[in-house]
């Protein structure tokens, strides 16, 4: 099988948790930067405009969440059936719905209100609001409870999924705008799940390699 | 042998987030069971996170699975009732083609109904000059070139299902929750736009008229169980 191509901007952005998934899967990749012109020009290959964009044996295809999909599919990391698949879909969804609220409600408008912060802690990461009628499915208690009917320290019984990656890189870009000690004081679970997954061999190998890319996103940290 | 169980959907009494699973149920030939939940039901849900894990609606139970998410249903629904591309006897490769281009479909459509769905459900948002700020800005063909669409724009939506359809389907030869997930979308657009969408987008159209002609879904269509909005 040749190297899969992953089509992207030098960030982690987006593309991180396919990344993470590549590499806990022991799967080696390429890593092209992606030509701007090129993405609203070849509709073909840039359907929606957008990268990343990913090229394998069976595949060139893209939506980052698409990708990742088939990812997992692959390479082992979306459960042993499609309960566990469910699972895993349940905690995906739960995690970005948090980190599009990380974005709009704290990241961009902290820029603007110097309030933002402190009231995105209080609506979406203080356990204390987790039962209020706010939440619209975003908060951080929601993905504590999930992670809680597993009994491996994974989201799955059966151990690492790509919910586990998406979650830390969740919990990542939360670290980007609060401290480590909050949010471990908060939710430590779900901050030693992030640790866990971070230490696995192949991913700290990652980590410390040339394709993990040292910008988190423009905007965040 | 298991038991089969009817399946239960529990969501309000609008179509919104639960519809896509309802027409993927419909079109595998699946009873369901409606639970309608109201407002006053909302402060129950909050407080049974056992089965309510997010506070949220639409949740779905048979006798397999319980679960919340609206993508997560609908993928659910796509493995177990073979809406997800793949034919019996699929090699790998095949199925994981299918499946990609049923996903990269189904996040295109998502991406579209979060920027749609306010105009259509929240009434302070329900004007003229909104919903003619979202067809400048992700509808009208002339938009799709500009800096701020990132990804959500119709004319993306049709130009894949014109490259990767066959027979009238979205993606591939047979009906996909991609399908149900694309009719959901374009009866919001219709309902807001009528004739003006059907004749600029008009293989978006016709897909949404041969889905919704499909014995199943006319007749889900059809029935009660199909809410007015």
């Amino acid at each position: 099988m040749p190297k899969p191509r992953l089509i992207y901007f030098p960030i982690q952005g987006r593309a991180e948790p396919i990344r993470l998934a590549l590499a806990a899967a022991g799967v080696d990749f390429e890593f092209e930067a992606a030509n701007k012109e090129a993405i609203k020009s070849d509709a073909e290959h840039y359907p929606f405009y957008q990268v990343p964009r990913y090229i394998d044996d069976e595949v060139d295809m893209v939506q980052s969440m698409g990708i990742l999909r088939h990812v997992a599919r692959k390479f082992n990391l979306y459960g042993k059936d499609r309960v566990e698949m469910a699972r895993v879909e349940e905690v995906i969804e739960g995690c970005n719905d948090l980190i599009m609220k990380l974005f709009t409600e704290c990241i961009v408008k902290a820029k603007e209100d110097p309030g933002a912060k402190d009231a995105y802690w209080a609506a979406r990461i203080d356990p204390a609001s987790a039962a209020g009628a706010a939440t619209y499915g975003a908060h951080m208690a929601f993905l504590d409870r999930l992670l809680a009917r597993s009994s491996s320290g994974y989201y799955l019984d059966s151990g690492l999924s790509v919910a586990d990656i998406v979650m830390t890189v969740n919990m990542q870009l939360h670290l980007g705008a609060f401290s480590r000690e909050r949010l471990a004081e908060q939710w430590p679970s779900l901050m030693a799940l992030h640790d866990r997954v971070l230490a696995l061999p192949r991913i700290a190998a990652y980590l410390a390699g040339p394709l993990h890319p040292a910008v988190m996103h423009p905007m965040a940290g | 042998m298991v038991q089969e169980t009817t399946p239960v959907l529990f969501y309000f009494g609008f179509r919104a987030k639960a519809e896509a699973v309802r027409l993927a149920l419909a079109a595998a030939g699946v009873e369901f069971e409606n639970q309608v939940l109201t407002h006053a039901d909302v402060p129950a849900v909050k407080k049974d996170p056992a089965a309510y894990p997010f506070g949220q609606i639409p949740r779905y139970r048979d006798g397999e699975v319980d679960l919340v998410q609206s993508g997560a249903i609908l993928r659910y629904l796509g493995r177990r009732h073979g809406l997800y591309g793949a034919p019996a006897g699929a090699s790998e490769a095949e199925a994981a083609r299918a499946a990609a281009l049923v996903d990269q479909l189904l996040e295109g459509v998502a991406d579209l109904r979060s920027r749609l769905v306010p105009l259509v459900y929240r009434p302070n948002l329900q004007t003229e000059e909104a919903k003619q700020e979202h067809w400048d800005l992700h509808v009208a063909p002339s938009a799709v070139d500009g800096p701020e669409v990132r990804g959500g724009h119709v004319l993306h939506l049709q130009r894949f299902i014109e490259r990767h359809g066959q027979g009238g389907f979205a993606v591939g030869p047979s009906l996909t929750i991609a399908d149900v997930a694309l009719l959901d979308l374009t009866d919001l657009y219709l309902s807001k736009h009528a004739d003006k969408f059907s004749l600029v987008y008009p293989a978006l159209a016709d897909h949404h008229a041969k889905i919704a002609a499909l014995p199943r879904i006319a007749a889900y269509l059809a029935s009660p169980r199909r809410l007015p909005k």
